[in-house]
């Protein structure tokens, strides 16, 4: 797996920490007058990845972590060792730990901060959602397993800031579900999401509300997605309307406040020139059925971005499309992430659109995640056999290139009942007996290249 | 002679505010076991020639000039009752949105059968059954299977039956509508194999429509390149594929990401599709075009021979 990690906080939060000693710290350098940062990462006895900055100066610190939703938390440890963690109080010494505290396994130092692994906006974990089928009667008292759609099994990732990651795979694949899981409009069954350092896996709705602010998602059909009764101004408003506008009062503190009618309007002429609606003043009481499909896809893309967020599933929001336009809207977004530094789960059953665009590229099937890797090294050197099959089956366009395999066969199986062992032994060309035994875990055989097949275990 | 010989067909809907003008003076020929594309976006009028063929246009839309010349006869001028002998044994067609083009309170089979015993008077019900069977072997389905309703199969199960359909009547030349879209990248793969292996094996002429470029350029010798209700470009699809001469032909090519390649920003066709109830004067894609001159905007180019089999209509040439 992939290390999780999130950052948290800044340093100025640090500074404002109420001051408690914390014990066995690393010792200070007596000529360092700069308050001096170190950088730490620690796993819990629990498997989550707590990470942070100690300040020596005020020796205590303000971690977060995955799972721990600290607003405070103190470690007594030395570099390099098992040390304790204590949440919410003030550690004087040893003996003010309560018995059962979390322990964590290893203090890692990190002197120098440009060393600090850039924190994912994302990181999701072992993430499931398996959609229980209805029962009869009969079934119910006489079968004993229950049975589910598993949508979505087991997948975890990490996305960073500004990453553009593309989930591919044919349909019934889950990577509609994923996206909707992960943006909390669908509850998952099992797993652990983590944004922006706070794990939402939980959260009820009004909870997340005001995360909301940071995620927003472009539907594919944009014939559908925009309301027919709303001008497009409207349309792009209406997150502003909802959420307001986050401020800093004098004390630092944010609140939210409501927007008025000027400041919206000023923002959704400036975001629909962004998406090249221009001049925006022609757009503005429009209704979507008096635009083209992509034009009411820009002003999706306008409505996405207007909150600027730091996170966005856009699910196939060019298939639609005609191929003229495509390139367009994708450079629009691609261009908009670049600027906003926006994270995007870009949704596509398009691989070599994915390889043009995204970072990374993860290949799904039946909701397992077959191979994750850098886009172009996927796509140019496949190493799944699905993934192969996936590069293989896209048509090119030039008449004398001849296919250099043949199109695998069968249709991707239903996920109620996926096939044993790996879930694709039933149409993988080197399927072998222990493919039907055993399922492949997703390992990483070359550097940020992820594989979930037996050939390379 | 060719098999199929369309010479100047214009078709035109009548709609409450004019005519929109959908296929415009368009020309081509289709020989016996050749297989020709039709690209274009939507709105160019690729549908609208495929049903012009068959003259099933719906309402309002009418054949307005031009010759339809099938095996030597004009489609254009024959009695209803004579054009429904050439659909189905003489020209066939796939629909687009296998989902739906099926009716789902009809076992499959039936289906089938029915096109079977509707253009062929006097087979025997045992003669059909084996026929169906036939067919669905033909296509790569379990001929069991035919007793399934439409539901049972999946996507592209249901675009094999509907293939198989379409052969019900043993045709000469298949006309494919978008046969691949909405179908996964394999499934289609596995949908475009299969019509070239039927091409090559029952000699048909075959006429695919799509938008996408990649789709034609695998299974076509031939395409027709289409903007806004006219040919552009015409000819041998190796030579459109390695040397497109017409600026929309380019920017189409250069806008498919290609799976193959370094990666590159996509480049797009700015602008939109004219409204085909008002083209612009003279060349129709003169207010997208990069190269255009003064003369685009007077003059309508012709589709002229560039070099032998590949032509043009641009006056860059």
């Amino acid at each position: 797996m992939e290390p999780l990690s999130v950052r948290t906080g800044n340093s100025s939060d640090l500074d404002n920490m109420p001051k408690g000693p914390v014990a066995d710290l690393p010792p200070k350098k007596a000529e360092s007058k700069k308050d001096k940062k170190r950088y730490v990462r620690f796993r819990t006895e629990d498997g989550a990845i707590v990470e942070g900055t100690v300040s020596e100066k005020n020796a205590s610190s303000r971690l977060s972590g995955i799972g721990l939703k600290f607003n405070k938390c103190y470690f007594v440890g030395e570099i390099g060792k098992v040390g304790r963690l204590w949440v919410n109080r003030a550690v004087r010494n040893d003996d003010d730990i309560p018995a059962g505290l979390q322990r964590f396994e290893k203090i890692e130092e990190v002197e120098d901060d440009s060393k600090i692994p850039p924190s994912p906006v994302m990181s999701v974990e072992n993430l499931r959602k398996w959609y229980p089928l209805k029962r009869g009667f009969f079934e119910t008292v006489f079968s004993k397993d229950e049975m589910n759609v598993k949508a979505v099994d087991d997948v975890s990732f990490n996305l960073s800031k500004g990453e553009i990651f593309a989930l591919a795979g044919e349909s019934g694949s889950g990577k509609t579900t994923l996206g909707k899981v992960v943006l909390r409009l669908v509850t998952p069954s099992g797993g652990r999401i983590f944004f922006l350092g706070q794990d939402i896996t939980k959260l009820s709705d009004k909870e997340m509300k005001p995360l909301r602010r940071e995620m927003q998602i472009v539907f594919q059909d944009p014939f559908e997605s925009l309301d027919p009764r709303m001008t497009i101004k409207e349309i792009v408003a209406e997150p502003l309307r909802v959420q307001g506008t986050v401020e800093m009062d004098e004390s630092g503190r944010s609140r939210t406040r409501k927007m008025g009618e000027r400041e919206v309007e000023e923002r959704v002429k400036k975001m629909l020139s962004e998406v090249e609606l221009v001049p925006p003043e022609e757009f503005l009481y429009r209704f979507p059925h008096e635009m083209s499909g992509g034009q009411r896809q820009r002003v999706a893309v306008a409505r996405a971005f207007v909150m600027n967020p730091s996170f966005i599933v856009a699910d196939e929001p060019v298939s639609m499309l005609d191929v003229s336009i495509r390139a367009e809207i994708v450079n629009l977004m691609v261009d908009l992430v670049k600027k906003s530094q926006a994270s995007i789960i870009f949704i596509s059953h398009d691989i070599a659109l994915a390889k043009h665009i995204a970072d990374r590229i993860a290949v799904l099937y039946l909701g397992k995640m077959m191979e994750l890797g850098a886009a172009e090294t996927l796509v140019d050197q496949p190493l799944h056999p699905y993934t192969q099959a996936l590069v293989s089956a896209v048509p090119v366009p030039d008449p004398e290139s001849k296919r250099t395999k043949d199109v695998i066969s069968g249709e991707i199986p239903s996920p109620v009942d996926p096939p044993s062992g790996c879930r694709f032994h039933t149409r993988c060309p080197y399927a072998h007996e222990r493919c039907v035994m055993e399922e492949p875990a997703l390992v990483e055989v070359e550097k940020s290249h992820y594989v979930a097949c037996h050939l390379y275990s | 002679m060719a098999l199929l010989e369309v010479q100047g067909l214009t078709t035109h809907y009548r709609i409450l505010r004019g005519w929109v003008r959908a296929v415009e003076n368009i020309s081509f020929t289709v020989e016996q076991g050749e297989a020709l594309g039709i690209a274009g976006e939507s709105g160019s009028g690729k549908s609208t020639v495929a049903l012009s063929l068959l003259r099933i246009l719906p309402q309002g839309g009418y054949i307005r000039k031009g010759k339809i010349t099938f095996q030597g006869i004009d489609l254009t001028s024959l009695p209803e009752n004579e054009m429904r002998k050439i659909r189905w044994k003489g020209i066939s067609i796939v629909f687009q949105g296998a989902m739906n083009a099926m009716n789902p309170v009809y076992k499959v089979g039936d289906q089938i059968a029915e096109a079977i015993k509707l253009h062929e008077k006097g087979v025997t019900e045992a003669d059909v059954k084996e026929r169906v069977a036939k067919l669905l072997e033909t296509v790569g389905i379990e001929p069991s299977r035919a007793n399934n309703y439409p539901h049972e199969f999946s996507g592209g199960m249901r675009q094999r039956a509907l293939i198989a359909m379409a052969l019900a009547a043993n045709p000469v030349m298949l006309i494919g509508d978008e046969p691949g879209t909405a179908l996964d990248v394999i499934v289609q793969a596995q949908t475009l194999k299969l019509l070239r292996d039927l091409k090559d094996r029952l000699g048909l002429a075959m006429i695919l429509i799509s938008h996408d470029l990649s789709i034609i350029a695998e299974t076509c010798e031939k395409v027709a390149i289409m903007y806004a209700g006219k040919i552009v470009e015409y000819g041998d699809a190796v030579s459109i594929f390695k040397n497109p001469l017409h600026p929309y032909t380019q920017g189409l090519i250069k806008a498919f990401p290609s799976i193959k390649g370094a990666r590159v920003r996509l480049s797009s066709i700015p602008g939109q599709p004219p409204d085909l109830l008002h083209p612009p004067p003279a060349c129709r894609f003169n207010p997208r075009c990069p190269y255009v001159m003064d003369i685009c905007k007077k003059e309508e180019p012709l589709l002229e021979d560039h070099e032998k089999g590949h032509s043009v209509a641009c006056h860059l040439y």
